[in-house]
């Protein structure tokens, strides 16, 4: 036996010696594995479920995006989850607008802390993304973003594939351009008008989460008036990067998500993921060339921790952390030569080889052949040992929290609705009285004989925070017939008053009030036509306290003006 | 029934990508349309304009670069359903760094054919690497010289996207030729490699120096240390946030919904 046979050396050498002679011309013919070895004839049903069951990692990515979109009767409704799970950030990339979802997305809520940084510290989501950072990094990416699911169910389209290179490597560094330039630097850069730059320009989970969802629904037709050059933009984005995920694995993920490029940052150190033993490691590369990501080595900043390399490693070399605790450690056994796996049976044999001799040459004790479990030959004892029970009662929880959060949302949380029917244009406006930021309360129908504009508005919303100056310079044009009235949509004294102290907009001759409830409906917003949720939201009401006009979206001095002199006339 | 139901996935394959073209093209032509139909809303203020130009002017040569090097990239068609994805490229490439000189004449005759194709590959990345640095120099020409200053600011950033749409569009579409080639040179540069490894007699491990981070203490410290004081940072930075009133910020953002942070308006 001379050394190249002894490299090639496997647990059947001269079956496979043979095979390479056979097959070394026809490339591409692949047998897969399972069609050669089976034994027994298993029914038709088991053999399509055998070769079809989804991996514990799809069922974990499913059952995140369920759990934290939980609310599904928003999707049905049209309106959004405004209960106090939405205090707490959900780990991955999951458009707060989206009706489904009961948390915050830590991207939105990140640029927002940093858009509304000259009033408060950002330090509540730095934290908050530490600690994410601590514990999961990139297993975020690889188990618990939706955004990241939906990719990987598109690249399973079958068609011809755009595979890793050394530009799609350097194509991956866009996502920190992207990072500092859209999520840091415009926001904190603009932050006077909240502008989350990300979301607003790039983001697809607000445009598929968020914006469809909306827009389909009915009741909110009054948004439709809105779209113009911004939604055709970002359709056209989310558009490209769903078309790309079918030819490009995670093509959004790999050259855009900040999320993930954040996160990438403490895939070193976080508690959950893969790791490398590096004695064990023969440098052989199979990992890296199995692997979808652009990483360059297991564990590195481009790597989610899918876990799916720990198989193909021929020296047992790449494990879960922490999985002396509660995760089996690498469970590679002897039972099919790694040729089988490999795609090309020339190439296989030939990377066999390599792995081999460079295992040999590296480590004293001679690696045993060198041979990964097949999942669909290996043998795994069945039995109801510990682990089984544990496994068990992990499933049921799982399953209980689910049913439970389920239940909750859609059966037990209710919104608080108003009494009346939300007003239109022509109906006489109904009565309201509301708290000052100063304490001074105002009654709409003590100010008949003025027109009233009503503008609800958000310290964190942009276009609010951008039109409001000149509806105040129209106000104090008019000041004698036209009265403003500026509508918080939650927690004045908290959120506003600090901004408006410091903008100066306390000298203003508008009045700055705070609508009825904080959690649930802003009740006068739904009963003058708003809807409760989507800002901003004008509405005008003329001498005779009859609403004249009303718009969802930013409005602009303009037509505001425009308006105000067609109701003088 | 095997053989039918490869056509049907081969020519799926080729309707989704010719598809994706078209798809494509549509894209383009719409979104230029928009650039110069000038429908952009009246809420994008003067100063935010002014701010937000120069980061997009930077965006977009990026964009312009990192374009041209995605469609460089290698494009070989899935063997099949099921089978792993096995890209070889890097393993071959450190397989042959690892593969002694032998004096076989077939051998040798691999490893010219492959380094003539290697060679290929790296002059049509230089020419991509021109192109789009004339593109990129010439979207910034465009925006040195062609700003007309006395319109509004809005007019001013859809001056200069008029300006660089042409640039930018050559800089596609050189690239997209030059990926083509390179399709084909990568497919033989990568066969004669294969042939170099069959060939190839022995892979010798290359001794490698430790750096002093590969040290174990130092690594476990090392990673110890920074858990640690992530742990703390976050711990103390969520604890300040609270007291100091942050979290009403987080929910009032998430219960509430700003119609242009979604992209409607
Ligand atoms: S990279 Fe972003 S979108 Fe992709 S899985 Fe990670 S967080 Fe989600
Ligand atoms: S497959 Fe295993 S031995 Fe080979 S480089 Fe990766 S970790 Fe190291
Ligand atoms: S290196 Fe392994 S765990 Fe990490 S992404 Fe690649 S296959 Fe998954």
């Amino acid at each position: 036996m001379d050394k190249d046979d002894r490299l090639l050396e496997t647990e059947e050498p001269s079956e496979q010696n043979e095979n390479i002679q056979e097959e070394l011309p026809k490339d591409g013919e692949n047998s897969s594995p399972g069609e050669k070895e089976t034994p027994k004839k298993k029914g038709k049903f088991r053999a399509w479920w055998q070769a079809h069951k989804p991996t514990r990692r799809r069922i974990v990515q499913v059952y995140v995006a369920l759990l934290t979109n939980a609310n599904i009767k928003g999707f049905f409704s049209g309106k959004i989850y405004k209960g106090a799970t939405k205090y707490v950030c959900t780990p991955g990339l999951n458009c707060y607008s989206c009706p489904g979802a009961v948390g915050a997305c830590p991207l939105g809520s990140l640029q927002n802390a940093f858009a509304s940084s000259n009033i408060k510290t950002p330090l509540f989501m730095l934290g908050i993304i530490l600690l994410y950072g601590l514990l999961f990094a990139r297993t975020v990416c690889g188990w618990l973003c939706p955004v990241g699911l939906g990719q990987e169910l598109l690249y399973k389209i079958p068609t011809p594939k755009v595979k890793k290179s050394r530009f799609t490597r350097v194509l991956s560094y866009l996502k920190y351009v992207i990072l500092i330039v859209f999520v840091v630097a415009i926001p904190l850069l603009l932050a006077g008008t909240p502008t989350p730059a990300f979301c607003k320009f790039i983001c697809p989970a607000g445009t598929i989460g968020g914006a469809i969802p909306l827009l389909l629904n009915p009741t909110n037709a009054n948004m439709l008036d809105g779209l113009g050059g911004l939604f055709t933009w970002k359709f056209i984005v989310l558009v490209v990067l769903a078309v790309g995920s079918i030819f490009i694995f995670r093509f959004f993920c790999r050259f855009f998500c900040p999320l993930g490029a954040l996160y990438g940052f403490f895939n070193k150190i976080a508690l959950l993921g893969v790791k490398l033993d590096e004695t064990k490691c023969t440098d052989c590369g199979l990992c890296v060339s199995h692997c979808k990501m652009d990483i360059r080595k297991v564990g590195d900043h481009e790597c989610i921790n899918c876990g799916e390399c720990i198989d193909v490693c021929p020296a047992k070399a790449i494990s879960w952390k922490g999985s002396k605790l509660f995760l089996h450690k690498n469970a590679v056994e002897v039972s099919a030569p790694v040729t089988e796996q490999a795609i090309d049976l020339k190439e296989g044999v030939v990377l066999a080889a390599a792995a081999t001799a460079n295992a040999e040459a590296k480590n004293s004790d001679p690696i045993p052949a060198i041979s990964v479990q097949n999942p669909e030959t290996g043998t795994k004892k069945k039995g109801k040992g510990k682990a089984f029970w544990i496994r068990l009662a992990a499933w049921c929880t799982a399953g209980a929290v689910l049913v439970g959060a389920l239940v909750y949302y859609n059966f037990i949380h209710k919104e608080s609705k108003p009494a009346l029917p939300p007003l239109q244009v022509g109906d006489v406006c109904y009565d309201f009285t509301l708290e000052g930021y100063n304490g001074e309360s105002f009654t709409l129908s003590q100010h008949r004989g003025k027109i009233v504009v009503i503008n609800f508005w958000g310290t964190w919303c942009g276009p609010c925070v951008a039109e409001l100056p000149a509806f105040e310079e129209i106000r104090s044009e008019f000041s004698d017939k036209v009265e403003l009235v500026a509508v918080h949509s939650f927690n004045l004294a908290e959120t506003a008053v600090p901004f408006l102290e410091k903008n100066g907009w306390t000298a203003w001759g508008a009045i700055f009030l705070q609508d009825t409830s904080d959690t649930s409906n802003n009740d006068v917003n739904v009963l003058l036509g708003g809807g409760g949720e989507a800002y901003p939201y004008t509405v005008i009401v003329d001498e005779e306290g009859v609403v004249a006009f009303t718009r969802l979206n930013e409005l602009g001095g303009e037509i505001l003006r425009a308006e105000i002199e067609k109701l003088l006339k | 029934m095997k053989i039918g139901k490869d056509k049907v996935r081969f020519y799926y394959g080729i309707f989704l990508t010719v598809f994706t073209i078209a798809v494509g093209v549509l894209l383009v032509a719409e979104t230029a349309s928009v650039y110069y139909g000038a429908d952009v809303s009246p809420y994008l203020s003067p100063s935010l304009h002014t701010k937000s130009t120069v980061v997009l002017v930077v965006f977009l040569v990026w964009l312009a670069a990192v374009i041209g090097g995605f469609v460089l990239t290698f494009f070989f068609p899935e063997s099949g359903k099921g089978k792993p994805y096995v890209d070889h490229t890097y393993t071959l490439r450190r397989l042959k760094a690892r593969t002694p000189d032998c004096g076989e004449e077939d051998f040798l005759a691999a490893e010219a054919r492959a380094n003539k194709w290697d060679k290929t590959r790296l002059y049509l990345a230089i020419v991509a690497g021109a192109i789009l640095l004339l593109c990129a120099a010439m979207c910034v020409v465009r925006l040195a010289v062609g700003i007309d200053r006395s319109g509004k600011a809005v007019q001013e950033v859809l001056v200069l996207l008029k300006g660089m749409l042409p640039w930018l569009a050559c800089a596609l579409v050189s690239a997209l030729v030059l990926t083509a080639v390179d399709c084909f040179a990568l497919s033989a540069a990568l066969r004669s490699r294969k042939e170099l490894l069959v060939l190839g007699r022995g892979f010798p491990v290359r001794e490698r120096k430790k750096g002093w981070y590969e040290n174990e203490k130092v690594r476990f410290w090392t990673v110890t240390g920074a858990r640690i004081a992530v742990a703390v940072l976050a711990v103390s930075f969520i604890v300040f946030g609270i007291v100091n009133g942050e979290t009403p910020g987080v929910l009032a953002k998430a219960i509430n919904v700003c119609l242009e942070c979604i992209g409607i308006g």
